[in-house]
């Protein structure tokens, strides 16, 4: 037999425990996306209840089904369109007559309903007791009562579904009844409507469109099927207002609280009540005048020292598993076969995708420590303490714990704005949030500092460049709301819920959309910045050098070997290990490496540097030194072949007011792909081999190439340009259009440009800084 | 009562009719922490009429002041046993009685 299937819309009030019951229902068997057009998270999941398959679509919590924020408008189109078989509504018991708000408009939705009376065990401790079978009645809708934090506590809800679907044919309706006058006006226009004949809405009865005529609802009024009413309604509204001297905008919603007012006294009653609750005693403390922010600040510090923390000890095996999958493609690959393909998998693909991977326990850990905030309630007391201070800068409070997370990574901290309600102040926020200097532009500060300026400015350079980004970042948002943003915006209402203890389930499920996202991200669109990046840093491939490299290296290997004495002296040691020996005796010549491991013997005093030993190895260094010297000049020929060494030097006509050279240009190039290649390609080109931002020897570059002037604006470039592509793609995904991150890249490119140039021209102009600064 | 002195808005609200008529009217931005009021109306003007009703600021309804968070801007108001944030300027929309 064929299971019958249903699909359920899960609605209610923010706060109301929705989310926990969708989770007890569905458990992992979740699909998240956004609603197109709007970034509004939309949730779905399925599970199987006796012999029926549902589909439980979970509804953005709003307080009214009318059109005043993005929410609202998904719900209503979501409950309007067709094949909705069943409401479940959930309403927050502990606060009955706001909950059941919303419940009076699903209500003439003639959709059967099923109202789940959740945390009846808050609202039993506050002393409520609910009449139930009058307010089914009322409601015309089953009434079943549920604690969603516990597992067994959905138990009943499941029984009453089961019960409910069998019996859909002959659910109940309600009458709702807003006072006569009212009630005449709505039946007049559904009147109207009913001659309409719309096919389209034809499963929803006239009267709730007539409700929402009268009552001037966004939504409806856009509807153009309605359109030729417009008259109607005018002349009923303009009746009501005479009589009632009521504006028609709220009337509705007067009559709905007399009406729901009336219906609680009838059927609730309220036993005691306590005082104070164990929540507002927290808040005493947590959102207090003085005490709110230095709290608020020392629990953003617990929440990034947990993260990096614990990420910490994962990263390194992640990074050493990547290294080792690498070095096991390539001994299984043989070089001869496919190179070009062995050298992308191996260098391009596993090191780029491994190279973002790397960063997920950063995500997982950051983003389980904001579903604590966010689900115990604590998120909305901070934005609360923020606001005052952010909203000085045309931002507002839920801004604030993105725009620091932005210190860390700007991607996981624009995923973080989907707190921010205010889609105009969300897209403030994820504009201006590459401009906080992120992690990965540390490499490039702790690269150059050191290189320019004397160890007792480095620290203030440092902060100069941190406090211009976040200048910068607070001024851009400012400038935003005044132009592109501009606009009184919607008014600020935000709920501060009761803390609740969070659980682990949500928790956990929270931490793993997130991470999903993330890693969908690698798999994709890092995957394929990787492969491009790697082919414009590696093809054309040269073939003909300046010089004969291997050659010359095999003249100095040969120089470089060891008469058969040493060997023997080698061979008669005792501390040496067998492979140790083996490979020299191959080889005999001091590798690079076998060097290393002798001075670490040395230093544990193992091994004893006799003179002839010193002389055996300082011998050895320096031919292997003069090798590598080749090998990286090889590396940089080859890399001026490539199509990066090329753009730079096409890049290097434009980028030269503002003082860099075609090596600078194609760093700055490697740097879209993540900030930090901006070192190691700056390092390939100056024929340091891969380097790290420690190298001395590239330092030593630049402090004959540049001054610390041009040094000073590769920072600044740094810090305002273009953010790494990751963030350009995150940004797309989370403001939902192309053409706002496009703009963007424009936007941060130009702002680069122009405050460089400005830096460059001036501090040339004033001989400042033209040679090592306190040096 | 002077409504020159309001902070949040410089005044403005003072020119607004309602209050002319009525200058012995407070709004909910005056109300001090701790004290409790009941709306009387919603001003005309006001960009929050339509999400106050929906959570509950209609005409009738009882409030109490909670709080206000450092640095101004926001008040904590309890309505319908729901603490709710909303802004000075636009509480100063809320005419109590």
């Amino acid at each position: 037999m064929m299971k019958k299937k249903f699909k359920i819309a899960l609605t209610g009030n923010p706060n109301c425990g929705k989310t926990s019951i969708f989770n007890a229902l569905t458990g992992a068997r979740q699909h998240v996306g956004n609603y197109p057009g709007v970034t509004v998270e939309s949730k779905s999941g399925s599970f199987t209840l006796n012999d029926m398959e549902i589909e439980l679509i979970d509804l953005p919590g709003v307080y009214s089904l009318s059109s005043s924020s993005p929410e609202e408008e998904v719900a209503f189109d979501e409950l309007t369109t067709k094949g909705i078989d069943l409401i479940i509504n959930v309403i927050d018991s502990t606060i009955p007559q706001r909950s059941l708000y919303l419940t009076t408009q699903l209500a003439e939705l003639h959709i059967p309903m099923l109202l789940a009376f959740n945390m009846s065990d808050d609202a039993k401790k506050k002393g409520f007791d609910f009449n139930i079978s009058k307010l089914e009645k009322y409601f015309g809708s089953p009434i079943v009562q549920t604690v969603g934090s516990r597992t067994h506590g959905v138990r009943p809800l499941l029984r009453r579904l089961a019960r409910t679907l069998t019996e859909l044919e002959n659910h109940g309706v309600p009458m709702l009844s807003y006072g006569q006058d009212i009630d005449d006006a709505i039946n007049a226009v559904a009147e109207k409507i009913g001659e309409l004949h719309l096919e389209k809405y034809e499963h929803i009865p006239a009267r709730f469109f007539a409700i929402k005529l009268l009552e001037q609802d966004n939504c409806v009024l856009q509807l153009p099927e309605f359109a030729s009413l417009n008259d109607v309604v005018e002349k009923e509204i303009k009746h009501l207002w005479s009589k009632h001297a009521i504006n028609a905008d709220t009337f509705m919603a007067d009559r709905r609280y007399a009406m729901l007012a009336g219906a609680c006294r009838e059927t609730i009653t309220f036993t005691q009540e306590k005082r104070r609750e164990i929540s507002d005693k927290i808040d005493i403390v947590l959102t207090n005048k003085y005490l709110g922010l230095p709290l608020f600040l020392a629990i953003m510090y617990f929440t990034f020292f947990f993260t990096f923390t614990l990420a910490d000890p994962l990263m390194g095996y992640i990074e050493e598993f990547f290294a080792f999958l690498s070095g096991t493609v390539k001994n299984l690959w043989e070089p001869d076969k496919l190179p070009v393909l062995r050298s992308l998998v191996t260098d391009g693909v596993i090191g780029g995708v491994g190279g973002v991977i790397v960063f997920l326990p950063n995500i997982l850990f950051l983003f389980f420590a904001i579903a604590i905030l966010e689900d115990s309630g604590y998120m909305s007391r901070a934005a609360f303490i923020m606001d005052g201070i952010m909203r000085k800068f045309g931002l507002q409070g839920r801004s604030f714990v993105p725009l620091v997370l932005g210190f860390g990574c700007t991607v996981p901290a624009i995923m973080a704005t989907r707190t921010i309600e205010s889609e105009r102040d969300r897209n403030v926020t994820i504009l201006v949030l590459p401009l906080m200097s992120c992690g990965a532009r540390l490499p490039v500060y702790a690269l150059i500092i050191p290189a320019f300026f004397a160890q007792k400015y480095q620290a203030t350079i440092m902060w100069v460049i941190y406090i211009t980004g976040v200048l910068f970042a607070l001024a851009g948002a400012r400038l935003l709301k005044s132009t592109l943003f501009k606009g009184d915006g919607e008014v600020y209402l935000m709920e501060l819920p009761p803390y609740r203890l969070p659980t682990l389930k949500s928790l956990m499920l929270h931490m793993w959309d997130r991470g999903r996202m993330y890693l969908q991200k690698a798999a994709t669109v890092i995957l394929a910045t990787s492969v491009v990046l790697y082919i414009c840093n590696t093809y054309p491939q040269k073939k003909e050098f300046s010089k004969d490299y291997e050659k010359e290296i095999a003249k100095i290997e040969h120089a470089s070997l060891l008469p058969a004495s040493n060997l023997l002296l080698l061979e008669s040691s005792p501390v040496l290990s067998k492979e140790f020996k083996d490979e020299v005796k191959k080889a005999k010549r001091l590798s690079p490496e076998n060097l290393e491991e002798l001075s670490t013997l040395i230093e544990e005093k193992k091994f004893i540097l006799t003179p002839e030993w010193k002389n055996i190895m300082e011998k050895s260094m320096l031919s292997n030194k003069k090798i590598a010297k080749l090998e990286n000049e090889k590396m940089a020929e080859k890399m001026e072949y490539t199509i990066s060494g090329r753009l730079g030097k096409t890049l290097a006509k434009i980028f030269q007011p503002l003082g860099f050279d075609w090596k600078v240009c194609t760093a700055t190039i490697g740097a879209l792909a993540a900030k930090e290649v901006f070192v190691s390609q700056l390092g390939i080109l100056y024929a340091e081999g891969e380097t790290d931002e420690e190298s001395l020897s590239l330092r030593e570059h630049l402090q004959a190439n540049y001054t610390p002037l041009q040094g000073f604006c590769m920072m600044l470039f740094t810090l305002l340009s273009i953010p790494c592509l990751a963030t350009l793609v995150i940004m797309k995904k989370e403001t939902n259009s192309w053409k706002l991150s496009a703009y963007a890249a424009v936007g941060y490119f130009l702002l680069a440009y122009v405050c460089t140039l400005i830096v460059f021209q001036a501090g040339t102009l004033l001989k400042f800084g033209t040679k090592m600064i306190g040096g | 009562m002077n409504k020159a002195k309001c902070s949040c808005c410089a005044g403005e609200k003072a020119t607004h009719p309602e209050y002319k008529l009525h200058p012995e009217w407070g709004t909910l931005a005056e109300l001090p922490v701790g004290a409790a009021g009941t709306i009387l109306k919603i001003l005309p003007g006001s960009r929050g009429r339509k999400k106050f009703a929906d959570i509950g600021l209609v005409p009738g309804t009882e409030l109490v002041v909670e709080s206000i968070a450092p640095f101004g801007g926001l008040l904590r108001v309890k309505v319908l046993e729901t603490s709710m944030a909303l802004h000075r300027d636009d509480a100063a929309d809320i005419l109590l009685a």
